[in-house]
């Protein structure tokens, strides 16, 4: 009964402290969650992002909070978990995988982590930051144990599970020795041996073969004998090192710290470059400039790669002596720079970097060979910011000028930016050649490009036939329409009658906005002449059942029309108007005649006469 | 029971041609002799994998078809190439300890796609409570197949591991051990235990057994990326920069039991101890110009690959034991300018330090230029450069290996050195690693003026008492050898204010081809 009242007593103590949990753990527990959701919302919507900065500032507090109470968090970590005094504080979500905080110092070796009192916000983002390797991902040779060393925190140590289990079993599969001597005793005795024979001549005779130890000043004294006076004496003189030699190279060490790498192993291949007589190693040299002039272009270093190849430029004049092989490599260096994978690295970089300075850049460009043409018709074409579009364009309308085939075959690309930009190069080149592949982009999906296509034709066509301007006024856009109303108004060009009779008499036409249906009867007017005036005449005459408020509305614009026509047809038919038309059209008609007659009075009388 | 009908199956080069891609580099130092320790961590880490993966499938197809079966064929067949491979030269164990696989005393890191089989092996062997697995050369098909069915046949839940063990003693399974599980201590408690007084948790043995383990580690990364040099691999420097880091931690607590291991000589091209031994002296010279830590170890990472264009060499050149030809000079020559471009070509001139880069460059350049690679064009040497000439050339001269067929005493290198200060070798610096190496550099055999015979172990703190560092002795005065010998501090003196020991003469181990390196290994 006793045992039973026992067991009950020790049952309900467990259950009771169960319920009451360490407050360490809970608080350990409640940094691990904010911790697993800050890194999230990280990785999800980026450092920078107003909801991950909430939880970094939460974690921040909580643990701040915890090291304040406790003064260090540790945790052991296993593959799925994270342990706290034998207690579980962190569990990875099923399928969470590599999510998983614990798998992702699990995954590194990392058996334990503390993070002591101190650690400021900015160490406690590198922590994150190491762990999902957001510092810098083209940097491969880091993991969490690396990166962490060489921030060198003093809050935050991690032991792994390898210098664990070495310390904890001592393990050493450290045999390595020496295989040209030897350490057996029998080695130690044959020395022993002959030291000891030695030393009986030496006290005859002094202490040959002895060693001497290390002595700057070539005084020291290596004497044998037994005697206290004979010992052994370096002659220490001059091993001090100054505190200016120190400064010295506290300096250097400075310096060194801070050089550009880049800069300087380019400065050592130029030496090598000027010095090297081994043809292999030249030839290793030559193709290694291949790889360098990637490497730059990969990582947007436009400056330097013009230097080196300012550098490569001059290789002939430094080097006169290498062989015609080399200086082969050389010429194909030069006429590679534009090869597509390297124009490709171009476009990775400046599309990873909106911002990026793209100072050097057009050189860089401008070097390549018109073989580079289609590959920098792709990187117009890939390019997502303006300004870096303006600046492969720039290239382009000098390289493609010759060849223009890639651009033009460009114009039939669906990306209306990059046709926008194609269109744009060739309007510069002002080339009448073009025509015909501009024209084909009268029906361009984007408006913008149709426009420009109009630019593109009223400049390469500036007279003559209109009717493939006359073939926008079908467009959806007001702005093309417009714009190619304005080419058609100017005069210098034709179109039958019959193109525009459907336009203008399609019910939609009454549509649209009296500027425009103004322009397009001013078109007419400048590229038809007395051939519409049957159309205006019907317009005064006809009567209308529907719509009469805008056909009137045309049949004013007509009038109007046919004032600035001024040709006896038209007089004659707006007389015709004053007539038989409305009030309205006989107003306009009346209207029309009289400044019509103003004109012809202020115009001088040759001119009136015509 | 029926007897079971075992199969013995040969294994083919060309079965094990799939699995082993890695091999042709594998075997070749295999092939050599290279030791244990030496195999290559990638190659490592994926032959472990493999072997996990293939250890897996054995013992599922076992659970279902039996001990005979031609299902298990597959995966009994690659697990024997699998352990002949790594079991080579020493048996190989595949270790749990807590949650983390170790392949040997390496940590075998694991992907997230991997962990489905991990996670199984970890499983399976902590139901069984089993430690490690070993398995020798010797493992026959048979072996594989009694081991797996009894592992799966026998009930952990009855039987303890003893048992199992008898079981496969009694079924003639001799090839493979099953170890007793070890728990991974937490670092607090592993301190506190080195702070005792028992010889096996002595902080010195247990600081020298890292320093150790870390000069492995770094010939192993040595190794690894100078293999991937000649057969046109990348570059990755993930393993070398965690071993030099490990390092630099090491040589801040304790510096002379690093540079210890720097008699560690190398003789041939298999071992990577000279490139250690050269980062290590870097790193010890570098800290006391001083370098900031974060700095050393990125001049040690430098120091480690600073031969890196000898992996262009052919290996029969560089071990060659007669004279070189005037090609083979001439190679050698460039290795310097080939392990620049080497080193830029496979990591990229963007991803390469400019340390590395000079480390190679100039190491043979000498102060006064004298050295090689001849410039027509003015070149101003780095610090990194100097430090690297100073380490090189004075391990390279303790070594019997390539520009010297004998190896030197430190002390005469010293000298030699000396004689060439502000010449070949900066001065302040040269200064400077002599109070690294002491005045008796480490490693020297001296004679103490009790006719004792004593290995310097650690130079002596102050600069006055240059001449008196911590021995070890290692004969009587009659000349009988010691084992275990005491420590010596040559500072200590007696009641009267008299040196209790002093040296009365250094010895040339070298002319006796003795190696010193024991007494730090």
């Amino acid at each position: 009964m006793t045992d039973l009242k026992t067991a009950q007593e020790m049952m309900a103590a467990a259950v009771a402290a169960k319920g009451a949990e360490d407050p360490e753990i809970a608080s350990v527990k409640r940094v691990l969650k904010l911790l697993d959701k800050t890194s999230k919302s990280n990785r999800t919507y980026g450092s920078t992002n107003p909801v991950a900065q909430k939880f970094s500032q939460q974690l921040f507090e909580e643990l701040t909070a915890h090291l304040a109470a406790y003064s260090k968090l540790t945790f052991l970590v296993q593959r799925s978990e994270l342990m706290c005094k034998e207690y579980v504080v962190y569990q990875a979500e099923k399928e969470g995988g590599s999510e998983s905080i614990a798998f992702k110092l699990y995954s590194d070796g990392i058996r334990e982590l503390v993070l002591h009192q101190g650690l400021t916000q900015e160490d406690l983002m590198f922590f994150l930051d190491s762990l999902w390797g957001g510092l810098d991902p083209t940097k491969d040779d880091d993991d969490i144990v690396t990166r962490l060393w060489s921030r060198n925190l003093s809050t935050l140590s991690i032991v792994t599970a390898e210098e664990i289990a070495k310390a904890s079993v001592g393990g050493d599969g450290f045999i390595r020795l020496d295989g040209g001597m030897n350490t057996s005793d029998s080695t130690l005795r044959e020395l022993l041996d002959r030291e000891r024979s030695r030393k009986g001549r030496g006290s005859q005779g002094g202490a040959d073969g002895a060693d001497q130890g290390a002595n700057p000043t070539g005084g020291g004294t290596g004497s044998g004998g037994t005697s206290r006076n004979n010992r052994f004496q370096s002659g220490l003189v001059g091993y001090e090192v100054t505190e200016e030699e120190l400064a010295e190279l506290a300096k250097e060490i400075e310096a060194e710290s801070k050089q550009d790498s880049i800069m300087y192993i380019l400065d050592m291949l130029t030496t090598i470059l000027a010095s090297e007589k081994s043809p292999e190693l030249l030839t290793k040299l030559f193709s290694l400039w291949g790889n360098i002039i990637e490497a730059l272009l990969r990582e947007g270093k436009w400056t330097v790669l013009e230097n080196v190849l300012g550098l490569l430029h001059e290789t002939e004049a430094v080097r006169p002596d290498i062989s015609v092989e080399h200086k082969q490599q050389l010429t194909d260096l030069f006429n590679g720079i534009g090869r597509p994978e390297r124009v490709k690295a171009i476009e990775t970089y400046l599309n990873r970097t909106p911002n990026a300075n793209t100072e050097g850049l057009s050189t860089i460009l401008l070097l390549m060979k018109s073989e580079a043409v289609p590959a920098l018709c792709s990187l117009l074409a890939n390019l997502e910011s303006p300004a870096h579009q303006a600046i492969v364009s720039e290239t382009l309308q000098v390289l493609a000028k010759d060849h223009p085939d890639p651009l033009l075959k460009g114009l039939a690309d669906r990306r209306s930016t990059y046709v926008h930009n194609l269109l744009s190069i060739i309007i510069k080149w002002n080339n009448p050649k073009h025509v015909e592949a501009v024209e084909k982009l009268v029906r361009y999906p984007d408006a913008q490009v149709r426009k420009e296509v109009v630019r593109a034709i009223g400049l390469f066509r500036p007279s003559g036939n209109g009717m493939k301007l006359v073939s926008f006024m079908g467009d959806a856009d007001e702005n093309v329409r417009v714009a190619a109303l304005k080419f058609l108004m100017s005069g210098q060009y034709t179109a039958p009658f019959s193109i525009w009779s459907p336009i203008v008499s399609a019910e939609e036409f009454m549509e649209r906005s009296m500027s425009e249906r103004r322009a397009v009867f001013q078109a007419v007017r400048a590229t038809c002449g007395d051939e519409a005036i049957p159309y205006w005449e019907n317009l005064f005459t006809e009567w209308t059942w529907t719509n009469r408020k805008k056909k009137e509305e045309l049949a004013i614009l007509a009038a109007e029309t046919l004032g600035k026509l001024a040709t006896p047809a038209a007089i004659t038919t707006l007389e015709l108007g004053v007539k038989k038309g409305s009030a309205a059209v006989r107003q306009a008609c009346s209207m029309a005649l009289s400044q019509m007659q103003k004109v012809q009075r202020g115009k001088p009388p040759a001119a009136a006469s015509r | 029971m029926s007897d079971p009908k075992i199969l013995e199956t040969p294994v083919s080069d060309e079965q094990s041609q799939p699995l082993l891609t890695h091999e042709k580099s594998l075997t070749q130092k295999i092939g050599h002799g290279s030791e244990a320790g030496d195999l290559l961590d990638q190659q490592l880490v994926m032959l472990g994998f493999q072997l996990i993966t293939q250890l897996n499938t054995l013992i599922k197809t076992s659970r279902i078809h039996g001990r005979t079966n031609a299902a298990l064929d597959k995966p009994v067949e690659t697990m024997l190439t699998l352990i002949q491979t790594l079991a080579h030269d020493q048996p190989v164990t595949l270790r749990v300890q807590n949650d983390f696989l170790f392949l040997g005393e390496s940590h075998l890191k694991v992907s997230a796609q991997q962990m489905i089989v991990v996670s199984s092996i970890i499983d399976t062997m902590n139901k069984w409570r089993i430690g490690g697995l070993t398995f020798s050369s010797s493992a026959s098909s048979k072996d594989l197949r009694e081991f797996a069915y009894l592992f799966v046949s026998l009930d952990p839940a009855t039987k303890s591991l003893e048992d199992f063990r008898q079981e496969l003693k009694s079924h003639d399974v001799t090839s493979i051990a099953l170890e007793d599980p070890r728990e991974l201590a937490l670092k607090a408690d592993v301190d506190a235990s080195s702070q005792g007084t028992a010889v096996e948790s002595n902080p010195k043995v247990t600081h020298k057994s890292q320093s150790k383990a870390a000069y492995s580690k770094a010939a192993g990364s040595v190794g690894n990326l100078t293999q991937s040099v000649r057969d046109g691999g990348t570059l990755n420097f993930k393993q070398a920069k965690r071993a030099i880091q490990n390092i630099v931690d090491l040589m801040m607590q304790d510096e002379p039991t690093l540079l210890g291991l720097t008699t560690l000589r190398c003789h041939d091209q298999y071992t990577h101890n000279h490139s250690v031994n050269v980062a290590l002296l870097s790193i010890a010279l570098a800290n006391r110009a001083g370098y900031p830590k974060v700095e050393l170890a990125d001049l040690g990472l430098a120091a480690l690959f600073h031969d890196m264009g000898k992996s262009t060499i052919p290996l029969d050149v560089l071990n060659k034991t007669g004279e070189f030809t005037e090609d083979e000079w001439a190679a050698m020559r460039n290795h310097p300018t080939e392990g620049v471009l080497s080193l830029a070509q496979l990591r990229g001139i963007t991803n390469l330090p400019a340390r590395m880069a000079a480390a190679s460059f100039e190491h043979h350049m000498n102060l006064d230029y004298s050295g090689y690679p001849k410039l027509k064009t003015p070149w101003k040497l780095s610090l990194t450069g100097r430090i690297l000439t100073i380490a090189d050339c004075y391990d390279a001269m303790t070594s019997s290996r390539v520009y010297r067929r004998e190896p030197m005493s430190p002390s005469k290198v010293l000298n030699i050195m000396f004689g060439k200060s502000g010449k070949s070798f900066d001065a302040t610096l040269l200064k400077l690693f002599v109070n690294c190496v002491g005045i008796v550099p480490i490693g020297s055999l001296v004679v103490l003026d009790t006719d004792e015979f004593a290995v310097v172990l650690k130079p002596a703190v102050t600069k006055t008492d240059g001449e008196r560092p911590l021995v070890k002795v290692i004969t009587d005065a009659q000349g009988n050898p010691i084992d275990n010998g005491p420590e010596l501090d040559l500072t200590e003196k007696d009641d009267v204010g008299e040196y209790r020991h002093s040296i009365i003469r250094l010895v040339d181990n070298t002319e006796y081809k003795f190696d010193t390196s024991r007494y730090f290994v």
